[in-house]
This record gives structure tokens, C-alpha cells and sequence, in this order.
């Protein structure tokens, strides 16, 4: 029994027979969802945009293997995710990091977390190197367990919970910086 | 700060984050990589045994068509096959058929017949009729008879003799045996009238060994009664295999309506319209190769290979020249001259599959550019030979190889080119 609309899944059927404006439309009315999803695991949003036409590109040419009895969101996003694990391990050379020590001993308040906009903490993320941001997302963010991330990316669960705990710990200080930026800017 | 806490803060802040800017571009991206990635197609990896099956099927069908037309033996051609061997000289026969009324009226003149090749000491004389029709009138009245009675054997065992010569009749009766001197002045022979003629002929039918009419006899009656210039019309289906200068070529079919002005029964010009398609792959090419071929992607990394799909339509001007070898078989060879108009040309340049992350293991990476600007190339020499065999209601079949070679390159990429391979080709006589 389809869980989703009757128009979905006739935009669907048009998609799987290669028609391009349905596969436009589908991709237009799915981007701000995917985009959320791959803005969290890139540097910046070209890298995101990179990365949601490639997860677009494997829904388009496998939509034959999605099932129709579950959510075509969650399908969505779980190939978002993959495609950016393995955009990740092929990228994992380009990999930079952000100079956080001068707020090290700093840590944001969750009254203080609470003014920061979405954006920000987005952005925030992405400020963190791909490694620990991978691991952070996928703990936090999608609920992974560490041995299921250290099959996934391919790393041992140490590292796993290291990389998560280096990554809290580094979002934590960029979070303190802009919090402490926005403090200075509204006086 | 307590790790959990903040975890759920970061995960109910960012955790169903809808991005809500779109950007127009960012489409642009999905598009190439649509375009430049596609599935490869099933057929992909049957290609080779279909093309080996096609041409072995061909190949098999062109083998017994010529070994079932030589096994019969002419021997045992009875009087009632060599009927339906005529039969399939409709075209012959109806212009025949034509003269049968008016000629029943003619008074036969003379006919100078006889029966054995050795006329001088035996010959067979016949009282001569009066006079008062031509003597080709005369020669078409006996046609006639043979055409309408079916029932001849060997009519190069009987020969036509005047005491004038006829330029005509020589050379129709040295087609017919070549043995023959015809010198009128020493054959003065026999003068029957049409009847006596026939019955005669009858009688001598039954001596006679059966066996079909010589080949050339049937030529030069043909030619006899052939009028101005005759008209064909032909469907062509062709399978050939292309053999660019560099690379390697695939094997295509090819289609096409075609014409033929028939000259004579031995001489004929083909023209027409084919569609074919062309394709070869280069692979790994070097630099100098590539500088001659368009709109590559360097963006994609190194081309590791070509290749290039060309629709065109070809325009054959061919001529044909027949020579049976039985009744209703001819062995023809043709040699001519195919324009060519390239309609469109794909490229498709293959790059390393890395070059765009995550691609499925079963899509290769290519980049497809398309030339659709319509040219005209001078186009291939041609050259073929084949079989004929005559069908009922004026139709034939054609069977027969070809080869071609272009006069100069063709293709936006400028590349020379050969070709050969099978075709067939299907034909109604309009005139």
C-alpha cells in the first residue's frame, strides 16, 4: 500500500520514464528538504549543491528500487546522506579546518544556544573538519550507532567516538564565538 | 555542558532543517549529470554474437538459394517445369501475348526451321507460304507459338535459316548456339507454313533431349522485345560492417528505396535513398586524434575513448550489369558512386568513471555531444555482385556483397572510411 500522495507517485512513475520535467519538478519540490540534509555534511554551499545533484542523479536513475511502501522521504534522505559519505571518502584529501584555539576553555550556554538561528548552527557545522562533522552528523543528527558508523565510513569505533567527541567539542567553541560575536554586535 | 542536552539542542534545531532558497542554477548540475552518465543498454552486451548471428543467417540464406538453384539438374527439367519456368518470364511473355490476336490473323510467310544441326545433309523442308508479312512478323508469330504452347524442349537445337540474312535473326540464332555458321546462301531450307511449322516442331519436340532453354537464348529474346527504357523499383535492407582508418567499426543495418532504369536486360542504373547509420570506437586516443574531434569536455578528465554514431543518406548511382546463368538467375555486378548526406553525428567521448563521485557500477561516464547541422560529402565508391532470382508477377530478389570506400573523409571529424557487407533487396518491374 504507497504511504505517499497519488500525485507523488504518478511524479514518480513520470521520473522513472525519464521524463526531464518531472524529474525537474520532483528535484524543485524536494531541494529545500535535501539541501538541508547535505548543507550539514558539506564546507559550504556549492559543496552542498555537489552534492545534492549527485544524490538526485542516484535517485533518478534507481528509482526503480524504491519502494513504494515507505516513505519516499526517508529514501530521499538516506541516499542524500550515503552520497555524502562517500563524497566524503573520495574528498577526504581536501579536507580543512577551521582555527578554533583561541576559544578553547569556552563553552556556549544552552540560554545562549537558543538565540542562534538554525542557519548559524548549520553554518557552524560546516565549519567543522569533514571527519568530525560526518561523525557528528551521523551520531546526532540521523541516530547512527558508532558501530554502524565505523562500518559505514569506514573507521574504526575509537575513532568514532573520538571524532564525535573532538567534534562536539570544537561546534561547542564555534558556537561560543558566535555567540560572543553577537553579543559584540548588539552591544 | 552536558553532552546529551546539547546534542538534542543541535538535532531539534538543524535535524529537519529546510534549506527554504532555491537556487535556479544548482539544476544545471543534475542535467549534466544526466546527460553525460547514462545506462548502458542491454543490447550492449549481446552486440557482437547478434551482429555474428545476422551475418552467419545471411550468409546461410545467400548459400542455398545459389546451392538450390545449381542442384536442380537440367536434365530432369521436364516439359511441365520448364511451363512454370516460362511462367516466370511474365514480363516476356505478356508483351508477347500482346501480338498473340493480332498475329493469329497474320498468313505466316516463311520461317526456316529445322530440326537437327546437321540441316545440310538432312534437312526438313516445309512448303513455303506465300508472301506478304515481314519476316520478323513471322519470327514473332513462332514465338509466339513457343510462349503460348509451352511445350518446347531445346530451341537451340532449332534453327531459323534464310536465303537473305536477317541481322536480327543471326544474331538471335547465334546466341541461341553458338555452333552455328549461319551462312543463307548454303542453308536454304525449309518454308512451312504456321501449322505445319508447329506440328512439325511437335514431332521433333519428342526426340528432342528435354532441357531448359539456353540462358543467352532467353537474353537475346529479351533483348528482342525489349522497348525503350524499363523502370524498377526496390526495397533495400543491408547489414554492413564499417572499418574506419582508425578504431574499429561496427556492423549496422542499412535501408533504403531504391530505382532502377533498366537499359536492357543486361544493363541497368540504380539509384535511390538509403538511410545507413555509421559507428566506430577509438580507443584511447592520442592528442593528435583528438584535435580533430569536437567540443570535448576537458572538465572530465583525459578521453579514454571515441566514439561516433553518423546518421546519413546515401544516394547510390550504380551501374548493373546482369548475365543469367539460367532461366529466372542472373549473377549481376555493379560498380559505382554514393553522395552522402550527413544528417547528424554523436560523439561520445568516455572519461574515467572517478570523475563523478558515487557513480553506480553500472553506468559509464560519457559525455555526448551532438552534430546536427546537415552535409554533404562526396561520399563512398562502390562496388558489389550478387544473385538475382526472378519471382512471380514481375518481382525479383537480390541477393549480393558489397564494399565501399569514401572518396575523401567524411564526418565533422574528417575520417576515412570503408565498409562491406551484406544486402537483399526486394523488386517490382514498372516497365
Amino acid at each position: 500500500m504507497p504511504v505517499e500522495s497519488k500525485e507523488l507517485i504518478s511524479l514518480l512513475k513520470q521520473c522513472e520514464k525519464k521524463d526531464r520535467k518531472s524529474q525537474d519538478e520532483l528535484y524543485k519540490q524536494f531541494y529545500g528538504y535535501s539541501m538541508g540534509v547535505c548543507l550539514r555534511y558539506s564546507n559550504d554551499r556549492n559543496e552542498a549543491i555537489e552534492i545534492l545533484n549527485l544524490g538526485f542523479f542516484k535517485v533518478l536513475t534507481q528509482l526503480n528500487k524504491y519502494n513504494k511502501e515507505l516513505s519516499f522521504k526517508g529514501w530521499l534522505r538516506r541516499i542524500m546522506i550515503n552520497t555524502a559519505i562517500d563524497y566524503y571518502r573520495r574528498n577526504v584529501k581536501h579536507q580543512h579546518f577551521v582555527d578554533v584555539s583561541y576559544a578553547k576553555d569556552e563553552s556556549v550556554n544552552f540560554d545562549a544556544l537558543d538565540q542562534i538561528s538554525e542557519k548559524e548552527i548549520l553554518e557552524a557545522i560546516q565549519l567543522l573538519p569533514p571527519s568530525y562533522k560526518l561523525v557528528f552528523n551521523l551520531f546526532v543528527i540521523e541516530g547512527f550507532k558508532h558501530e554502524e558508523i565505523s562500518e559505514k565510513v569506514g573507521i574504526s569505533v575509537g575513532t568514532s567516538k573520538s571524532n564525535l567527541a573532538v567534534a562536539r567539542n570544537k561546534l561547542q567553541k564555534i558556537l561560543k564565538v558566535i555567540e560572543i560575536e553577537r553579543f559584540r554586535n548588539h552591544g | 555542558m552536558d553532552d546529551k542536552r546539547f546534542d538534542d539542542v543541535i538535532k531539534n534545531k538543524v535535524g529537519e532543517y529546510v534549506d527554504p532558497n532555491f537556487d535556479e542554477g544548482a539544476i544545471g548540475g543534475l542535467h549534466q549529470y544526466l546527460s553525460t552518465a547514462q545506462p548502458i543498454p542491454w543490447y550492449v552486451l549481446y552486440r557482437s554474437p547478434l551482429i555474428i548471428a545476422g551475418t552467419l543467417a545471411l550468409f546461410t540464406l545467400f548459400n542455398w538459394m545459389i546451392i538450390r538453384d545449381y542442384a536442380s539438374d537440367n536434365n530432369d527439367l521436364n516439359t511441365t517445369s520448364f511451363n512454370e519456368e516460362m511462367g516466370k518470364h511474365q514480363g516476356l511473355i505478356s508483351d508477347l501475348r500482346e501480338e498473340v490476336d493480332r498475329l493469329k490473323d497474320v498468313k505466316v510467310d516463311t520461317v526456316f526451321i529445322s530440326s537437327d544441326r546437321n540441316v545440310q545433309s538432312n534437312p526438313i523442308s516445309f512448303e513455303k507460304a506465300s508472301a506478304g508479312v515481314s519476316e520478323e512478323e513471322i519470327i514473332r508469330a513462332f514465338l509466339v507459338k513457343i510462349s503460348e504452347g509451352g511445350s518446347i524442349g531445346r530451341i537451340g537445337d532449332f534453327y531459323f535459316y534464310h536465303e537473305d540474312e536477317l541481322p536480327s535473326l543471326k544474331e538471335f540464332l547465334a546466341l541461341g548456339n553458338k555452333d552455328t555458321e549461319l551462312d543463307g546462301s548454303s542453308l536454304a531450307m525449309a518454308y512451312p507454313q504456321q501449322d505445319t511449322l508447329w506440328k512439325e516442331f511437335q514431332v521433333e519436340q519428342k526426340k528432342a533431349d528435354s532441357g531448359a532453354m539456353p540462358v543467352l537464348v532467353i537474353r537475346g529474346l529479351e533483348k528482342h522485345y525489349s522497348k525503350g527504357i524499363g523502370l524498377k523499383l526496390g526495397i533495400e535492407a543491408e547489414i554492413a560492417a564499417n572499418k574506419p582508418d582508425l578504431g574499429s567499426g561496427e556492423a549496422l543495418p542499412g535501408f533504403g528505396l531504391l530505382t532502377e532504369l533498366v537499359f536492357s536486360p543486361s544493363l541497368g542504373l540504380e539509384t535511390g535513398l538509403k538511410f545507413k547509420n555509421r559507428s566506430y570506437t577509438i580507443s584511447d586516443p592520442s592528442v593528435d586524434v583528438l584535435s580533430s574531434y569536437p567540443d570535448i569536455n576537458d572538465r572530465l578528465g583525459e578521453v579514454q575513448s571515441i566514439e561516433v554514431d553518423s546518421r546519413l543518406l546515401e544516394i547510390p548511382v550504380n551501374l548493373k550489369y546482369y548475365y543469367p546463368i539460367r532461366q529466372g538467375r542472373e549473377v549481376y555486378f555493379g560498380l559505382g558512386l554514393s553522395p552522402n548526406l550527413y544528417l547528424s553525428q554523436v560523439f561520445e567521448y568516455g572519461h574515467p568513471s572517478e570523475a563523478i563521485p558515487d557513480l553506480p557500477a553500472d553506468f559509464s561516464l560519457n559525455n555526448t555531444v551532438e552534430k546536427g547541422k546537415p552535409k554533404f560529402y562526396l561520399g563512398t565508391f562502390n562496388a558489389g555482385t550478387g544473385m538475382s532470382f526472378d519471382l512471380r508477377n514481375k518481382r525479383a530478389v537480390q541477393i549480393g556483397l558489397f564494399y565501399q570506400k569514401t572518396l575523401k573523409d567524411v564526418g565533422v571529424e574528417e575520417r576515412g572510411m570503408s565498409s562491406y557487407g551484406l544486402k537483399a533487396s526486394y523488386w517490382w518491374r514498372l516497365r
